[in-house]
């Protein structure tokens, strides 16, 4: 048996595990300061937050949110940035999933003594996962699920009067989505995946003040420091096209712990080349939301929900799609700007 | 703690095999070792001199439940030639322990990419891994990260 490795740090202590993004061996208490000294870096080199706004938390519950708001209420604290936090939830309506992970966020809130509100599927849009799923099917129900996450988390924030989001998106998150758009093809989402702050005209900045912590880290400063989070999949993940990517990380990252730092190193210094049409943001003609198309991709898909064309927003527009759409009678205004607007367009990036 | 097993494995000093049993599980069949006996539903533990087996505190039967629901289980392992390491451990836990689906949390030799262990509190990488030799009490850790956050 090896000799216990002493913390490269103190010295004095027994290592407990090898940071994958430098190598080095620390101890418990070296490594929870280590890792809260790199958010606040991560957070004041960035400039992310003013004194004086108002954050609202994504707290799904799991190991990155409850994480992320035990270490900025920790650093909020300590260093006085000067925030008011709240906490987030969207009720995405997945029965033995959500329900109980929003029984951790409820309890979470108690230990921190932060404000939380629930946003749900079935108040916003009249839709639960579940119910989606039903019509949907397993493949492509991920992409109502992020859509209409992202709608709920704006609408949400606005109405508790938040000045910003902070979502718990961790390196290995960044790292997969970078992977994810580049086998897709989808180029606007590539330019802007990476940065830590995200967000335009109308709509509330969003940051990831857990950008460059390992999932690995994470979840052992959420076992050192005795966080309660829940952990379990999503009972619909396993058909997600993530999945794949996650895989191919984690194989990468075994052999080459640094892979996920380099990726989000090239994610941020991807730079598209000028002669690329790249998609024009507008806003949605039926909700005012921020959109490159005539109709936000919320409201298409729920277009499509509601009509009993569940394929309706899902992959590159068929002709099947064309058809119906153009076929359909034009009882409002935006058909007839759906129809031959798509007809003219060429293919489109995938937009999921 | 959420989603992890610990696993305390006792030892008998007498013997140079750790020798163990899981609770609730049948007795094994009496062997000529009086040293090695146990009793289904009773944790013994062994004294120092090997002497007369001393009841250990309490019976605790454990759920043996789903992997990943908050188990904890305090287990045992057969007695067998030769030490016991993580990797045997890993083919002992695939037998006898995973109900369904082994292919969530071993792959090949060792555990999914993804999932953690830690040994008494400390990432297994600094102890050797699959080479680790367990001892007597190890406190064996395995963390999922495979999950949304």
């Amino acid at each position: 048996m090896p000799a216990p490795v002493l913390c490269a740090s103190c010295g004095s202590r027994r290592a407990a595990l090898r940071r994958p993004k430098t190598g080095q061996a620390l101890c418990r208490e070296c490594f929870v300061a280590a890792f809260e000294a790199e958010v606040h870096g991560t957070v004041t080199s960035a400039r992310l937050f003013q004194p004086g706004e108002t954050v609202a938390i994504g707290a799904s519950g799991g190991k990155d949110s409850t994480v992320l708001a035990h270490v900025l209420r920790l650093l909020n604290e300590r260093h006085g940035y000067g925030l008011r936090l709240l906490l987030l939830s969207v009720d995405e309506g997945i029965a033995g999933y959500r329900d109980d992970s929003l029984a951790a966020v409820r309890r979470n809130q108690g230990r921190l003594g932060l404000p939380l509100h629930v946003v749900s599927y079935q108040e916003l849009y009249g839709w639960s996962m579940d119910r989606i799923v039903r019509h949907v099917g397993l493949k492509n129900n991920c992409t109502f699920c992020g859509v209409f996450r992202r709608q709920a988390l704006d609408r949400g924030a606005a109405l508790l009067g938040a000045d910003k989001i902070a979502t718990g998106h961790n390196a290995d998150d960044i790292a997969e989505t970078v992977l994810m758009n580049f086998l897709r093809g989808d180029v606007g989402r590539l330019r802007r995946c990476a940065d830590i702050l995200t967000g335009s005209e109308g709509q509330l900045p969003r940051c990831k003040p857990l950008k460059h912590a390992y999932e690995k880290e994470i979840v052992l400063y959420a076992y050192f420091q005795g966080l309660d989070y829940f952990s379990t999949e999503c009972v619909y993940s396993p058909n997600a096209y993530r999945g794949h990517t996650r895989a191919l990380l984690k194989d990468l990252e075994a052999t080459r712990p640094s892979t996920v730092a380099d990726l989000v190193h090239s994610g941020e210094r991807l730079a598209v080349r000028e002669d690329v049409r790249m998609p024009t943001q507008g806003t949605c003609q039926r909700c005012g939301y921020l959109s490159s198309q005539p109709l936000c991709k919320a409201c298409l898909l729920l277009e499509g929900l509601n009509r009993g064309l569940p394929r309706l927003g899902i992959g590159k527009p068929s002709r099947l799609q064309k058809a119906l759409l153009g076929s359909e009678k034009p009882e409002t205004s935006l058909q007839e700007e759906e129809g031959p607007r798509q007809a003219k367009r060429g293919p489109r990036a995938i937009d999921f | 703690m959420k989603d992890s097993i610990y696993m305390c494995l006792r030892e008998n000093e007498r013997v140079k095999n750790p020798f163990f049993v899981v609770a609730g599980q049948p007795p094994p069949p009496p062997e000529a070792d009086a040293a090695s006996r146990f009793r289904c539903g009773q944790r013994r533990s062994l004294t120092k001199d090997g002497g007369a087996l001393v009841p250990a505190a309490g019976v605790r039967r454990w759920s043996r439940a789903l992997v990943w629901r908050d188990q904890k289980q305090r287990v045992t392992l057969p007695s067998q030639e030769g030490p016991w390491d993580v990797r045997k451990l890993l083919v002992w836990m695939k037998e006898n322990l995973l109900k369904e689906r082994p292919e969530l949390f071993v792959q090949g030799d060792s555990v999914r990419p993804g999932i953690l262990v830690l040994i008494n509190g400390a990432d297994w990488e600094l102890m050797g891994e699959l080479d680790y030799l367990l001892q007597d009490q190890d406190n064996v850790v395995f963390i999922s990260t495979l999950h949304g956050g």
